[in-house]
């Protein structure tokens, strides 16, 4: 007989591992890729491909130079990559993805110690580093499904940005922008199918609902109350401003990113509440019509500082559980 | 696929009614969502829009030949018919085939999601009304009188088919309310579903002969080592005590054969020390010594503190696999507990020796639950059980009817049969951080415990035999045995045929049992299980760095932030472990369990509480010397 191994405890273990997750937010991710071909034919099956495949090249690369085992197996490259990619107009030129690719990858992932260990998720990092740098092709040309118009988001109507006197129901309803007939990056324009994968993604446990519900719920209830636009009601006014942008986009797929926000129920909740505010504000007051990556990203800062604030009380803790009377 | 319950529960029944409407449907112009609607022609498939619908489509190509035009639309008919019907079976057929009422759920969930994913792609692919969506909606004023009634048709059909899945399946729909009302009463937060492997619960308990030598190590529970009281030569009688201690936390042992002291040295331990055994040579005469103690059947003659000696001196311990003493228990509760809880959770994957007595002993059982009830004179009795363990339920509850011993059904969850989870699940009180759960007035018991005292008291016979789960690939067959302590492993193991294959010994469950590094090791009281795994049933992972995703937060049954602690551990930084409550730690598991990046989450622990129980200790005498 062979040498019995001895091990510690638990000698069973779930079969889930940090490949099976992420190959599960890559199905999510598929109906919108599906949705985004449909609509921006192959330009966005290009950006899709050169996005991947440079993402996993610059991880392989900056491991082999690196001299460090590789990673690629946890495919969270490819995650990136196809999340970067959701994020670029589709008139975007086909280098831009491998521009951002390299700084979400070598300097915002794989420089503060590879996944798991950054601070700031690559694939918002990596789209506001090109918004700032590429300005004019990151934002300069929206053009609508199907027939590659020109048009503007519908955030720049509500913003009033494009300077035309006209108000935003003659343009687009908020069933074009649930289905994602309206102008916009490539993967944030059908908030139907971005739901549909956010659905399976809470249905398989992959996230939990505390920071989409929080992040949505607040971008409703403060537009909801506060709306800034006389024209149309404040249900409607709510409704364009959860159903279009990036919201569905970042609060499903990349502000539950897990090594970027708070890992406690509680943090989660905050984080997403953080996010919504923040995303609202840019919005109103800011320069951009849209805020959703710079919320995520500047909530990403306070994910573990949330964590050490809100570790859940332990069991039999005070103040938590049935105190009960000595009979 | 097996009907239950007449052709009105079966599902096959249901999607034979759906196919029948559907095909009717589909000759309805109005229902069908390839036949053009209304003026504007909304065809489902785009290819078709153009063209002006799917009859325009045929006549355009075959308008010399009407006839077969109409036979190409009827073959498209039955296409569509024949999809839909398609993955109505197949759907159901899945959900079926895995078993279980929640399966169908999922499976009317997916029907509806297909429904749904349909409906968008109708929207997404309709490029009529894209191209001219804005002005066309503008038109007609409201969007959703737009969509083909077909659609509605259908998605109608989808909520048809989930509702009568479900009433098709036989749900007991007493039991699932009776279920959600205990799953939100009776539960605790946290914990993990492995798969339970319970393949060994149909099995009976099997006897088998002791063997020549039998070993018996002097610390077979928690506390202080026993002193041997006898010596090498004396021969020794079927449950005569041969080992004995002077300390408050201890208990006895007995040999479980008659024959002479062979020898006293040290021996292999299960737990991986080598601790002095006393190795009595068997002669198979089974002479029952005269020390055997007194019986008693009439208990309630003889007062607590009385009864609790007799437990004593028969050597029980807690039989869960933690081996904590008995009396010790009871003694520190009397006078405290208000409510016994027997623990028949056996929430430990591949264990059955639990629910095989239950079911086998359950005269003994219920004598054990008065004799305990009469000793700490509790109020409340209850027992948990798990929800798998069906037969043995309704055993209980027959048994009990008349009964004021309560049976409570617990939800199938890791770990259910902790002390304090059970407490929390049971009856809603929740034990404080770093106190016992006297301190809230519950002593909690393992079943085989209770049926231990029963012997003890009313036979008058010491604990001498243990029933242990053999399971796993490396055995040639599995099943239940009821073993005489001090019987080596290899014994047992060989009787089930054991194989050479064998990677992994485990004494106890998978989740809690420690692993063997030899099989010349004695069955000790707390033996619960032997677990042979072989290759195929191994975990070797390799952990890649933490990714922060909240799954060990999420599943700790303590409400701890084990990720957290680990990395405070790992950077001995144990004062902050500490603040994070690492000594609440019940070591259950679930952490390391969960975790996807599959980091030994529960090691890190350990090390913590054996740290920071070090630092608390010091601490504790250093100020006893100021």
């Amino acid at each position: 007989m062979k040498e019995l191994i001895v091990s510690s405890s638990p000698h069973a273990k779930d079969h889930r591992t940090v490949s099976t997750v992420m190959g599960c937010v890559l199905l999510a991710l598929f109906p919108t890729a599906v949705g985004a071909v449909i609509f921006f034919k192959w330009k966005a099956l290009l950006l899709m491909a050169v996005s991947i495949v440079s993402c996993v090249f610059f991880e392989y690369i900056y491991n082999v130079l690196a001299q460090k085992p590789q990673t690629l197996h946890d495919c969270s490259a490819i995650v990136t990559g196809l999340l970067l990619a959701f994020n670029l107009p589709s008139t975007a030129p086909f280098w831009l993805p491998v521009i951002g690719a390299l700084f979400a990858i070598v300097v915002v992932k794989m420089l503060f110690g590879g996944l798991g260990k950054n601070v700031f998720n690559p694939a918002i990092a990596g789209r506001i580093f090109l918004f700032l740098s590429f300005s004019p092709l990151m934002s300069g040309k929206w053009t609508a499904p199907f027939d590659g118009i020109s048009s503007a988001t519908p955030l720049a109507y509500l913003k009033n940005a494009s300077g035309e006197l006209v108000t935003i129901t003659d343009k687009f309803t908020v069933a074009d922008c649930f289905l994602g007939n309206v102008g916009g990056c490539i993967g944030e324009t059908s908030a139907a199918l971005l739901l549909l994968g956010g659905i399976y993604l809470l249905y398989k446990r992959v996230i939990t609902w505390h920071i989409p519900v929080s992040f949505i719920g607040t971008v409703a209830v403060v537009t909801l109350l506060l709306p800034r636009y006389g024209d149309i009601s404040a249900w409607q006014y709510m409704q364009y401003h959860v159903f279009s942008g990036g919201l569905f986009l970042g609060a499903f797929f990349m502000a539950t990113d897990y090594a970027t926000s708070p890992i406690t129920p509680m943090g989660r909740i905050i984080y997403g509440i953080g996010c919504g505010l923040i995303t609202v504000f840019i919005r109103y007051f800011g320069g951009y019509p849209e805020g959703v990556s710079f919320a995520i990203l500047l909530m990403n800062c306070f994910a573990t500082y949330l964590d050490g604030k809100t570790i859940p009380k332990n069991f039999g803790g005070e103040r938590r559980g049935i105190r009960i009377k000595k009979s | 696929m097996k009907k239950s319950g007449g052709i009105f529960k079966s599902y096959l029944f249901y999607v034979q009614i759906l196919a029948a409407l559907t095909v009717v449907s589909a000759f309805v112009p109005a229902l069908n969502p390839l036949v053009a609607y209304g003026e504007e022609k909304h065809m489902l498939i785009s290819i078709f829009t153009d063209l002006g619908g799917i009859e325009k489509y045929f006549e355009s190509i075959l308008s010399s030949f009407s006839v077969m035009g109409n036979v190409l639309y009827l073959v498209m008919l039955m296409f569509y018919v024949g999809f839909v019907c398609y993955v109505c079976g197949l759907i159901l057929i899945w959900a079926k085939a895995l078993g279980g009422k929640r399966s169908i759920f999922t499976g009317s969930l997916i029907f509806l999601m297909v429904y749904l994913t349909l409906f968008v792609v109708y929207f997404s692919i309709n490029k009529e009304l894209y191209q001219n969506g804005s002005e066309l909606i503008a038109a007609a004023g409201d969007v959703w009188l737009k969509i083909p009634v077909g659609v509605y048709y259908h998605l109608g059909l989808a909520f048809f088919v989930a509702v009568l899945s479900v009433l098709g399946s036989d749900i007991d729909f007493k039991a699932v309310w009776y279920r959600m009302r205990f799953n939100w009463i009776h539960r605790f937060e946290g914990g993990v579903h492995p798969t339970p492997h319970k393949n060994t619960r149909s099995k009976p308990i099997e006897t088998i002969p002791p063997q020549k030598e039998m070993i018996y190590p002097l610390l077979q529970h928690i506390g202080a080592m026993c002193e041997p009281c006898v010596k090498v030569g004396d021969y020794v009688r079927l449950g005569q005590k041969i080992a004995d201690s002077d300390a408050a936390v201890s208990a006895p042992i007995h040999a479980t054969v008659s024959g002479t002291v062979k020898k006293i040295c040290e021996w292999d331990h299960p737990t991986g020390n080598r601790i002095p055994a006393i190795i009595i040579e068997n002669d198979f005469q089974d002479n029952r010594a005269e020390c055997f103690q007194e019986a008693c059947p009439d208990y309630e003659s003889k007062s607590p503190q009385e009864l609790i000696y007799m437990i004593r001196e028969a050597g029980i311990v807690g039989m869960g696999g933690a081996a904590f003493p008995t009396h010790v228990k009871l003694a520190s509760g009397l006078g405290r507990v208000d409510t016994v809880i027997i623990n028949a959770a056996e929430c430990e994957p591949y264990l059955s020796s639990d629910h095989r007595v239950i079911l086998e002993s359950i005269d003994e059982l219920i004598g054990g639950l008065r004799i305990v009830r009469y000793i700490m004179g509790a109020k409340n009795m209850y027992i948990g059980i798990e929800n798998n363990k069906p037969d043995a339920i309704h055993l209980l509850h027959k048994k009990l009817a008349k009964s004021r011993i309560k049976v409570v059904i617990l939800k199938t969850k890791y770990p259910q049969g902790g002390e304090k989870q059970l407490i929390r699940a049971v009856c809603g009180r929740v034990v404080p951080s770093g106190k016992l759960p006297a301190d809230v007035g519950c002593l909690v018991m393992n079943v085989d415990t209770v049926i231990a005292i029963y012997r003890a008291i009313v036979n008058g016979s010491p604990l001498m035999r243990r029933i242990v789960t053999v399971a796993g690939h490396g055995v040639e067959r599995t099943g239940n045995v009821s073993v005489r302590l001090g019987t080596n492993f290899a014994t047992v193991l060989d009787y089930f045929g054991f194989k050479t294959a064998t990677r992994k010994l485990i004494m106890g469950g998978p989740m809690m049992g420690a692993a063997q590094y030899s099989i010349e090791v004695p069955v000790i009281k707390g033996t619960s299980a032997l677990l042979c795994f072989t290759k195929d049933q191994l975990t070797v992972d390799r952990d890649v760095s933490c990714i922060r995703c909240g799954s060990c937060v999420k599943a700790c049954p303590m409400h701890l932030a084990p990720s957290y602690i680990a990395q405070y551990v790992k950077n001995e930084q144990f004062d902050k472990a500490e603040k994070l409550h690492v000594m609440d730690c019940i070591e259950c598991g679930c952490c390391s369990f969960t975790c996807p990046a599959k980091i030994p989450l529960i090691q890190y622990m350990r090390i913590g509480k054996q740290t920071v129980g070090g630092m608390q200790r010091k601490k504790k005498e250093g100020g006893k010397k100021a």
